[in-house]
Parts: structure tokens; sequence; C-alpha cells
């Protein structure tokens, strides 16, 4: 689990005597200076604080783009790109990101509107979406989560462990053949899990829509 | 399988953090399902991705997403520019 983003004041002096401004720098900054320098876990750090800020900030292409890419290939670009970015400021990666996601997002609904009927202007005058890093998964809804897992059984179980041990590398054509099943056998079965899950979640007290509110 | 079911598959089909890329680009390609699905479905895809990720992390060891475990596995096939550039 990442560590939370928490802000410290770092100053000048060695025993923190204040030399000059006192910059204010977050756990999230300290992890993209070292994926500046090519560092693949600190990398890892750096996604779990901004996913799902960056990925909420999407929102309101849901209709037009496949936010998973977008979201995807703009995470791919600040890992390419760490090394030029030479950013200042609280959570300045974070921001960076913030409107690289937007700006590749108008991209390819601008691509789009060649096949679809989009309303671009309203796409544009939208503000850009001001976020804070995540803190990370919370423990009780980890232990409820793992809880749940543990509960299904059979082909549902089968089916939505192959995704997650899998996590996104091999097409779901791959994984149903893996488990001898159709593709389309195999979503039923990830859907019948997914419902499973919602309901042990329920019982336990935790609404999804609450979860990603 | 009634309506409902075959729309639960369609969005599950997009849902998952698989994504191929465009072998001329090199950029991440959408999933075929999305453009199959309604506006409406497209909405709901977009929560359930949003509560699915949110459950992955909680039961991954690292506090990671499957999106995020996918972006890590093609860095590690992608150079990083040069500072300077």
């Amino acid at each position: 689990m990442p560590p939370e983003p928490h802000d410290r004041e770092t100053s000048g002096g060695p025993n923190g005597e204040a030399n000059g401004p006192v910059e204010i720098t977050t756990d999230l900054d300290r992890a993209f200076t070292a994926v500046r320098e090519g560092d693949a876990r600190a990398f890892a750090i750096w996604l779990g604080h901004t996913e799902m800020p960056l990925r909420a900030s999407l929102r309101s292409f849901a209709r037009t783009l496949d936010v998973e890419a977008v979201l995807q290939e703009g995470l791919l670009r600040m890992w390419m790109l760490a090394p030029t970015l030479d950013l200042s400021g609280r959570n300045a990666s974070l921001r960076y990101a913030l409107r690289l996601l937007r700006n590749l997002a108008l991209d390819e609904a601008r691509r789009l509107r060649r096949l679809t009927p989009l309303d671009m202007e309203a796409l544009e005058r939208m503000p850009e979406a001001s976020v804070l890093p995540d803190p990370g998964p919370d423990p009780g809804l980890r232990r409820a989560v793992l809880s749940c897992l543990e509960q299904l059984s059979g082909r549902p179980r089968a089916a939505l462990d192959a995704r997650l041990a899998d996590a996104g590398r091999s097409s779901d054509r791959a994984l149903a053949t893996a488990l001898r099943m159709t593709v389309n056998t195999f979503l039923q079965n990830v859907v019948r899990a997914r419902r499973l899950m919602a309901q042990c979640l329920e019982r336990a007290g935790i609404s999804l829509a609450e979860v990603t509110s | 399988m009634n309506a409902r079911d075959e729309q639960d598959a369609l969005i599950e089909a997009a849902l998952v953090a698989f994504r191929e890329r465009d072998p001329s680009s090199g950029r991440i390609k959408a999933a075929a399902a999305f453009f199959d699905l309604a506006p409406a479905a497209r909405d709901e895809l977009f929560a359930r991705q949003m509560a699915s990720r949110h459950l992955e992390r909680a039961a991954d060891p690292a506090g990671l997403s499957t999106t995020a475990r996918a972006v890590i596995e093609r860095t590690s096939r992608l150079r990083q520019l040069p500072r300077g550039l």
C-alpha cells in the first residue's frame, strides 16, 4: 500500500533552520523526483497516489472516449517524459499529469469527431479539474474485499482470479482459453463474480457507490 | 442470456485493464467493446471501472490496481526520454 502523501517542510539548513524560503514537498513529489531518475518502484508509488484522481478527472469524457485507454496512454507518457520535466510546487507532477490527460482526451475527441457528432465546444469549455493525491486504500476496505474474494467459488472465482492475477497483460480470449471457457462464458462468470462481490460487500456495510465517492 | 446480462457482459469486456497497442503509432487502443456501448452504458462502464479499480487496489498487497500494474509492465519495455530534450 502506498504511504500517505504527507506534507513535509524542508529547509536549507542541516539542523532544520530556515535559510531561505521554506519549500513544501509531499511524498508524491519525492516519488516523482526518483521517477525522473528512472526508478520504477518510485513510479509504482506515484501511480498509487495519482491513478484514481486522474481517472476521476476524465469523467466528463466517459461517453465519448474509452477513459481506460486515454489514462494508460497518459500514464505511460508521464513515465517517458519524466526526466525532461523540471516541475516545481507542491504536487506539481499530479497537476502536470492532469493537464496532459485533458489534452490527450481533447485530441482523441477531436479525432473521433470525424466519426461521431460531438459537442467539442462543451468539452473544451469544461474547467480543468483540481485534484489532490490519493492517500491509498482503507485497511478496513482491504479486509472486507479479501474476505469477500475468499467466499467466491467455482467458475466465477476462477474467472475473476484470472483477471486479477493477469493484471491487464492478456486479452480475455487468452484468459478464457486458459480456463477452457468461451469468451462469452468467461465474461458471464466475471460479471457473476462482481455481483456476488457487491452483495458480500453490501452485507459488510460497504456500498460501492460510497467507495468511489 | 437476457438483455441485462448481455449488456453487463459487454461492459465487462471494456472494463478490463488489457488494451492493445496500435502497431503503427504505438498508442494504446480503445477497447473494441467500448464502441458497441450506448451512451448510458458508457456512464455505467465509467462508474464500474472506478469501483473495480478501488477494490483491486484494496486487495493488492502493494495497493495497485490492474491499470497501474499494466502500465508498469509496459514501462519495463519503454525508454525514458533523456534530460534536456
